[in-house]
């Protein structure tokens, strides 16, 4: 036996008490060596873990006191929240620091920290796989007992500082200025803006109100000017904050607009459903041709076309008469009509309908203009040649209408054409460019003899 | 014990006293000649490559005469035969008139072979090796001959790029414990080819080492233990050239078709007991299998179309298994 052997019994952990006691060198400084970088390894990992969970649960406190600070409305969180968070942080703490560090694990990191080239880690292996009257491998373990008691502990790991050391510390500052410190309530603004959008739905109610009440003014104006609203309701929609009222207005002009083309069924037909049908007949023969027409009465009041307007001009009364839009559906329009005209008389009742709702409302209105307006022809073809002067003469007087328009499309620039067209140009391959070279050299050559021929 | 520390001590002088030797005639190339002796020690085989007259021939020639061994050389040309390397049966007739045949034995019958310029002579010459170099016998009709030890095959070749070769199959390749690669020598080194090389005597060389010498480094070597972890690490690295595999880099799923393999894993695993020898370690770490992992394994590596159409060179598969794979304490 060798002396290296003698007396030498060692124990190094559960599987080699159970397997059997070798004859080796003596281990105990690498297993002594390898423990100590194994708890040195739990502290550090321990300070890790406490560090990063106390800095997660910091992190979420911050977050509520700023919140609070800053935000108007409060989220109150009792302790139950701040303990769950508590429970949240040990419970993450405790369980990653419970995985068991190896003394393998511990023998590797050695191996790097000193240079080693995996001595213990081999040795190690053999420590727990040994290997008997192998006097290969007993020198290896002895040399590695060696290395081990000449190494340091603490040197080879040292306690280290956590790497979210500076976001905790930093979370645990906030929290204290936080506390300790008032925050400006920089979103209060913010807030009450968004308060004053919470009011504007019952200003919304009561602008869906007031357009109600146009309707209703519009059906008993005697004069037909619908759009119009009453005095009351201007003034309504003229005390409301500027921008709302800006939209609304817009928005209840859209809905008039809209009104009239599709009026609400319940709402026209109440009041005009009799006069409808009185003026069935007045309405078939009001009942629009083209299609096309159909914007431009649509809009009889802003921009009528000439028999609307002839017929304002003529008559002084309104009444709604039945016209069908291409989709079939009837639409109820208001067209001025001459009050001596024989074939308005049915028309004229129910202009008297509509002047009594109208003497209710005591309108006070002006009176009545008129509006000639000139249709622009339409374009049935475009000359296929037309001189270059007179395209411009055309281009100018749009550009001068400022009606132009000009899509804007992109443009590339130099740069990527030139990159394109040489990612697309093909090269002449370099096994052939002597061929290519050779080529034109003979052809210079033949030329040169050419030209001295011909001299 | 201390027999172990002397046999290691012997050891590491013995290989350190060749070294020295080789490098009065040989000028750089320290690598490839620790390559060389490491094949031969782990009773391998080394294949050399090359563009011609980087000094592949003059080395194995160094060798040669540095060794107590016997020296044949093969040139291969592509009219070579098998029976050309191997010997063949031959009709003697006694001065009585009878006649019986005697195996006349080839140039492989040696302890070193120099197969120069392999790649010159076909595929079927090429195999006739085989045998001799995984077996270290040669059989000819019904009659199995032995090779005397230490057999040493040092072959060379020129680049396959080069006009008139044919490639090495892959199991001939795979026979070979190391491929080196010889560079173009650096400035210096030129400088001091001259001037050893253009003077009145050339450098000689003495004999330090014979064959039972080599043979008892060869079982030294073999003793040296390997830890479980770093062996699995020398598997996983094998595995990991063989595409489909867990530890498979994109490289090789792009462009290997067959990875190494069981002759890789014992060529890393001794020439890592080598290289622990030599730097007097009794133990093998996972720094000796990645130094010896380029030697080892680029020669087994086969790359698929895909490979060989961008021209890939497995030493940049390797070295990307190496930086991907974590080692044994990892």
């Amino acid at each position: 036996m060798n002396s290296v052997y003698q007396g030498h019994y060692a124990r190094v952990g559960r599987p080699l008490e159970r397997s059997v006691l070798s004859l080796m060198p003596d281990t105990t400084p690498i297993l002594r060596l390898l423990r100590d970088l194994v708890r040195r390894a739990r502290t550090n990992r321990l300070i890790q873990e406490f560090v990063d969970s106390a800095g997660g649960a910091l992190a979420v406190w911050l977050f509520m006191a700023l919140w609070n600070a800053t935000m108007p409305r409060q989220v109150v969180l009792g302790w139950p929240f701040f303990m769950l968070v508590g429970v949240v942080a040990v419970v993450r703490t405790v369980a990653r620091c419970a995985r068991p560090v190896q003394l393998r694990q511990a023998a590797s990191r050695a191996d790097d920290a000193a240079g080693l080239t995996d001595e213990l880690t081999s040795a190690y292996w053999f420590v727990r796989n040994p290997q008997e009257d192998d006097d290969w491998v007993g020198l290896h373990v002895e040399r590695a007992a060696d290395t081990a008691r000449g190494l340091d502990g603490s040197k080879l790991l040292p306690v280290c500082r956590p790497q979210r050391l500076g976001l905790a510390t930093g979370c645990l500052a906030g929290l204290m200025a936080v506390v300790f410190f008032p925050v400006p309530r920089v979103f209060e603004d913010v807030v009450d803006r968004l308060s004053d959008m919470t009011l504007s739905e019952e200003f919304v109610d009561q602008s869906m109100e007031a357009l109600s009440a146009l309707e209703e003014a519009a059906d008993a104006d005697p004069d037909g000017n619908e759009s119009q609203p009453p005095v009351g309701d201007e003034q309504l929609l003229m005390s409301q904050p500027d921008a709302e009222g800006e939209r609304t207005e817009n928005a209840i002009e859209e809905d008039s607009v809209l009104e009239e083309q599709q009026p609400d069924p319940e709402g026209a037909f109440t009041e005009g459903e009799e006069a409808g049908e009185e003026a069935g007949e007045e309405g078939e023969q009001n009942q629009v041709d083209n299609p096309e027409d159909l914007p431009a009465e649509t809009e009889g009041e802003k921009a009528p076309d000439p028999n609307a307007s002839q017929q304002e001009g003529q008559g002084e009364s309104t009444e709604e008469s039945g016209t069908t839009l291409p989709g079939g559906d009837e639409v109820f329009l208001q067209q001025g009509t001459d009050e001596a005209d024989p074939t308005q008389l049915g028309e004229e009742e129910v202009g008297h309908a509509t002047r009594e709702g109208g003497e209710e409302q005591e309108l006070v209105q002006g009176e009545l203009s008129t509006l000639e307006v000139e249709l622009q022809r339409e374009i049935l073809a475009i000359p296929e040649e037309e001189d270059e002067e007179e395209l411009e003469e055309q281009e100018e007087l749009v550009i001068e209408a400022e009606a132009s328009q000009l899509k804007f499309q992109t443009v590339e620039s130099l740069s990527e054409f030139a990159e394109q067209e040489l990612m697309q140009t093909e090269t002449v391959p370099w096994s052939y460019r002597d061929l290519v070279r050779g080529y034109f050299q003979t052809m210079r050559k033949r030329d040169n003899q050419k030209e001295d021929e011909g001299r | 014990m201390i027999e172990v520390e002397q046999s290691i001590d012997s050891f590491r002088g013995r290989f350190q006293t060749v070294r020295d030797e080789i490098g009065k005639v040989i000028v750089g190339n320290d690598e490839v000649i620790a390559g060389i002796l490491t094949a031969l020690l782990a009773g391998g085989h080394a294949l050399l490559e090359g563009i011609p007259g980087l000094g592949k021939t003059k080395m194995v020639h160094t060798l040669a005469d540095v060794l107590h061994l016997d020296f044949h050389r093969i040139q291969f040309t592509p009219d070579l035969m098998p029976a050309d390397i191997v010997g063949t049966n031959v009709v003697h007739e006694t001065p009585d008139g009878a006649r019986h045949l005697d195996f006349q034995p080839g140039p492989i019958f040696t302890n070193i072979v120099l197969a120069d310029e392999i790649n010159r002579a076909t595929p079927k010459t090429q195999s006739a090796l085989l045998e001799a170099m995984q077996e270290n016998s040669v059989s000819v009709g019904r009659e199995t001959y032995a090779l005397e030890q230490p057999f040493f095959v040092l072959a060379t070749q020129n680049p396959l790029e080069m006009e008139g070769t044919y490639p090495l199959p892959e199991a001939q390749l795979d026979r070979f414990l190391f491929k080196l690669k010889l560079d173009f020598p650096s400035v210096d080194n030129l400088h001091e080819i001259m001037e050893r090389t253009t003077q009145a005597e050339e450098p000689t060389v003495t004999r330090v080492l014979d064959g039972e010498q080599i043979i008892e480094m060869r079982k030294t070597a073999r003793s040296v233990p390997i830890s479980k972890p770093v062996q699995d690490y020398a598997i996983r690295l094998t595995l990991a050239t063989h595409p489909g595999r867990e530890d498979a880099v994109e490289e090789t799923e792009q462009y290997v078709r067959y990875g190494a393999g069981p002759r890789a894993i014992q060529a890393l695993v001794l020439a890592g007991k080598i290289r622990a020898l030599l730097h007097d370690r009794v133990h093998v770490a996972a720094e000796d299998i990645r130094a010896t992992l380029l030697p080892a394994l680029r020669h087994r590596v086969l790359l698929n179309f895909e490979g060989e159409a961008d021209r890939v060179d497995t030493d940049t598969i390797l070295s990307a298994i190496l930086e991907s794979l974590p080692g044994p304490g990892e």
